[in-house]
């Protein structure tokens, strides 16, 4: 239970990262796309709905900061969501080297389609693109989700471990009613 | 027990779909709705602003100290001691001339304030869009100061943005040089009129006839004609001009006045009316 209120923080952490100290990162560093990264752990490591419901609210968070147009982020995340889901039933996207690819592709893939969203909502048809900074993006991504994941899944393991604890401690009491 | 698995994964098929319908649906509704935050958008906004004006302050107040410590790092040994009191010169200086340049800028935001006709607000920018495509910034003005949506933001060089959504204490900017964004405006020397366009990094001047007098680094200022900006606040300066042999108009690159990569205050101009009515 643990789980979806720890990975939310994260989420929202790796937002605020992204839309603040990301910036003054230098530009050979690119700015990570943090968020997309634990999407798609979730996508992997986490149960069906929770990861729904994770990644619908993330991607609603996105919008907020990011974009103009609402429902957006929900959307392609949502999509990206399934598609891993669906994909990773045949894959073994479980072992660390399949994730590199895996990673890069879904953010092209994502990129190219939230871009296709943006310019039919936009008033001019087709917005700016930029290869070399996806490029520099996709290789950064790469290189950083391996050890992103590993700490996630470390994180996931401690917290399934954990035993669910209630805000309310109850004194546990024998069997036998009878006893004084 | 097989036929239970099989209609239970019906059951998860017909479940998935209706979601993803549903949120399909959730898409549209906002996409062709009038964009505006609800309410959990606007408490998303109020914690996450709240979040980023934290990170925001811990990175400003660092960061002019870890730049100086990066460019000691592969200084020798032995001149550890002289170059850590180099180091507290340094960071010292280095506050002490960001005070100058905040104090320089913000009389300049003064004077600015002082020059514009409606009532202003000063706001700090506390988040950037993160992702490549799209051009906003999250500021640390909200309702409760009165900033409402459609309101212009400006700074001392010139144009910035306006405001597109805003929750208690925080407010969405979307910058001028976004492809969202359409300002009115016109060539000072000759009065030549135009619509300013973003293309994620410059802007592209629109509907400007080829018979046009219009040359590089030709000033733009705002028209006052799209009831979103004042008029004659420095847009910026023409930096390209294509007369291409067909089309009736020019296609003209400008310069930005403001640069949107350094902004860290804002002067939002607090319009009666604003574009969203």
């Amino acid at each position: 239970m643990t789980m979806t209120p720890v990975f939310l923080l994260l989420g929202i952490l790796s937002l605020v990262l992204q839309s603040t100290l990301f910036h003054l990162l230098p530009a050979w560093l690119g700015r990570p796309d943090l968020l997309l990264l634990l999407i798609i752990f979730i996508a992997l490591y986490l149960d069906l709905w929770r990861g729904l419901f994770l990644t619908l609210v993330l991607g609603m968070l996105a919008d907020i900061l990011s974009g103009m147009h609402l429902g957006v982020y929900p959307l392609v995340y949502l999509l990206l969501f399934l598609a891993i889901r669906l994909i990773a039933r045949n894959l073994a996207f479980q072992d660390s080297i399949h994730q590199v690819p895996l990673v890069v592709g879904s953010f092209l893939l994502t990129s190219i389609f939230s871009h296709l969203l943006a310019s039919l909502l936009g008033p001019d048809g087709l917005f700016f693109w930029t290869w070399p900074l996806l490029l520099q993006n996709s290789v950064i991504l790469g290189v950083i989700c391996l050890p992103f994941f590993h700490f996630c899944r470390q994180l996931q393991l401690k917290l399934h471990q954990k035993p669910a604890r209630s805000f309310l401690t109850f004194k546990r009491r024998s069997a036998n009613r009878f006893r004084v | 027990m097989k036929k239970r698995g099989k209609r239970s994964r019906q059951v998860r098929i017909v479940l998935l779909s209706g979601f993803v319908l549903i949120l399909v649906f959730f898409f549209i509704v906002s996409a062709l709705g009038r964009g505006e935050f609800s309410l959990f958008h606007k408490v998303g906004l109020e914690v996450m602003g709240a979040a980023q004006s934290v990170s925001t302050a811990f990175t400003g107040y660092f960061g002019g100290v870890w730049g100086n410590y990066r460019e000691l790092i592969n200084v020798r040994e032995e001149n550890r001691r002289l170059r850590e009191e180099l180091r507290q010169y340094e960071a010292a200086t280095s506050r002490y001339r960001e005070a100058v340049a905040t104090n320089v800028r913000l009389e300049k935001m003064l004077g600015l304030k002082e020059n514009l006709p409606d009532p202003t607000i000063t706001a700090r920018v506390v988040g950037r869009d993160p992702s490549l495509w799209f051009k906003t910034l999250i500021i640390d003005r909200g309702s409760i100061d009165g900033v409402e949506r459609g309101m212009p933001a400006v700074t001392v060089e010139g144009i910035v943005g306006q405001v597109i959504n805003t929750s208690p204490n925080y407010a969405k900017v979307l910058l001028a040089n976004d492809p969202n964004s359409a300002v009115d405006v016109i060539v000072q020397k000759n009065r030549v009129q135009g619509i300013i366009k973003g293309d994620g990094n410059d802007f592209v001047l629109h509907y400007v006839l080829r018979n046009s007098d219009v040359e590089k680094g030709d000033h733009i200022i705002t028209s006052g004609l799209g009831g979103v900006f004042p008029k004659g606040l420095p847009v910026g300066q023409v930096a390209e001009v294509v007369r291409s042999q067909r089309g009736m108009f020019q296609s003209i690159r400008v310069e930005p006045a403001a640069d949107f990569s350094q902004l860290e205050h804002l002067v939002i101009i607090m319009k009666k009316t604003s574009l969203a009515e």
